[in-house]
């Protein structure tokens, strides 16, 4: 139980130094050099960790129900890369058909909102970090169904764990795509009483 | 009798060369082909092939697509009027209520122990 606590942490100190190092463009070098010792160490840590993290029960289960959960893993892996598509797909008509066009329109009426801009830098960012963070999900997914859950069934429950943690990342992304779109619909609204 | 020979053994020096030739050609075939499908596997673009087997859309998803409405593109120039913007925002709804209409994506509890039918640690019993 308390290899298990430790693993948890090791993942989330791994899952928040990537995050950090991956919005990092900003950061100097030698933060960034700490910032990627961590996650080395925590990455470490979470391996060393691993080993019987999981009670005998969930290893039996795991055993038994391998073929299941596998089948269910590619049928996630599946209607994942249709969300994805999209999803990805309506943000890049909101940037390319919307968001930019409206931008260059303004800039030409002399109409400029520094807040528009801003929105459309965060909207460009995140709909990339969204891009990045789904293939960095979907490689661990795909190596957790490649992995022999009847044979090891711990390191099968360990990998479970951090492709859980990259999907909550994807979620956050959906989510501050969404409250992106939000605020530059409230932003345009702003404008109908300066045109 | 020294000319036949001669000939026989360019015969047998052009085939020689046209069987390097074979193979060259299919080793580069091959590198290039691996090349092109490590590309294709690392930039992720093999995550939103949909052309893959066992990835292709469902019939439903073919018929909702085809009926799709004209594409809207808000133009770059061109005065910028109230009812512009009030058009702008429409459009921009249709697309808003789209991306709403997807449920909770990337659900968290997909991967569950319960959904995987993997008992919980912190229920069982001690």
């Amino acid at each position: 139980m308390r290899k298990k606590g430790l693993t948890f942490y090791c993942t989330i100190l791994l899952t928040f130094c990537q995050d950090l190092l991956r919005k990092s463009r900003l950061l100097g070098v030698g933060l960034k050099v700490q910032i990627a010792f961590f996650a080395l160490l925590a990455s470490l840590g979470g391996r060393f960790c691993a080993v019987q993290a999981i009670s005998p029960n969930q290893s039996a289960a795991i055993v038994e129900h391998c073929d299941t959960i596998k089948d269910e893993l590619k049928k996630v892996q599946k209607e994942d890369a249709r969300v994805r598509v999209y999803l990805g797909g309506y943000y890049e008509t909101i940037l390319t058909k919307f968001i930019t066009p409206l931008n260059v329109r303004l800039v030409e009426n002399n109409l400029s909102s520094a807040g528009l801009v801003e929105n459309q830098n965060n909207f460009a960012g995140t709909k990339t970090l969204f891009a990045n963070d789904f293939i960095a999900y979907q490689q661990g997914l795909e190596e957790l169904v490649g992995l022999d859950c009847r044979q090891e069934p711990e390191k099968f429950y360990d990998k479970l764990t951090t492709v859980r943690q990259k999907r909550k990342i994807m979620v956050q992304d959906v989510l501050k795509m969404r409250n992106l779109i939000s605020e530059h619909v409230r932003l345009v609204e702003g404008l109908r009483g300066k045109v | 009798m020294e000319t036949k020979k001669n000939e026989k053994k360019k015969m047998t020096h052009g085939g020689r060369n046209l069987v390097i030739l074979g193979i060259a050609s299919t080793l580069i075939a091959l590198i290039t082909t691996g090349v092109s499908l490590v590309v294709y596997h690392n930039s992720g673009d093999i995550y939103l092939d949909r052309s893959r087997p066992g990835y292709l859309p469902d019939e439903e998803e073919i018929e909702e697509e085809g009926e799709k409405e004209e594409e809207y593109i808000f133009e770059k120039t061109g005065k910028l009027t109230a009812a512009i913007i009030e058009e702008y925002l429409e459009k921009m709804q249709v697309e808003v209520r789209a991306i709403d209409a997807y449920e909770k994506p990337f659900d968290e509890n997909v991967l569950s122990d319960e959904r995987l039918g993997i008992p919980n640690a912190e229920t069982e019993q001690p």
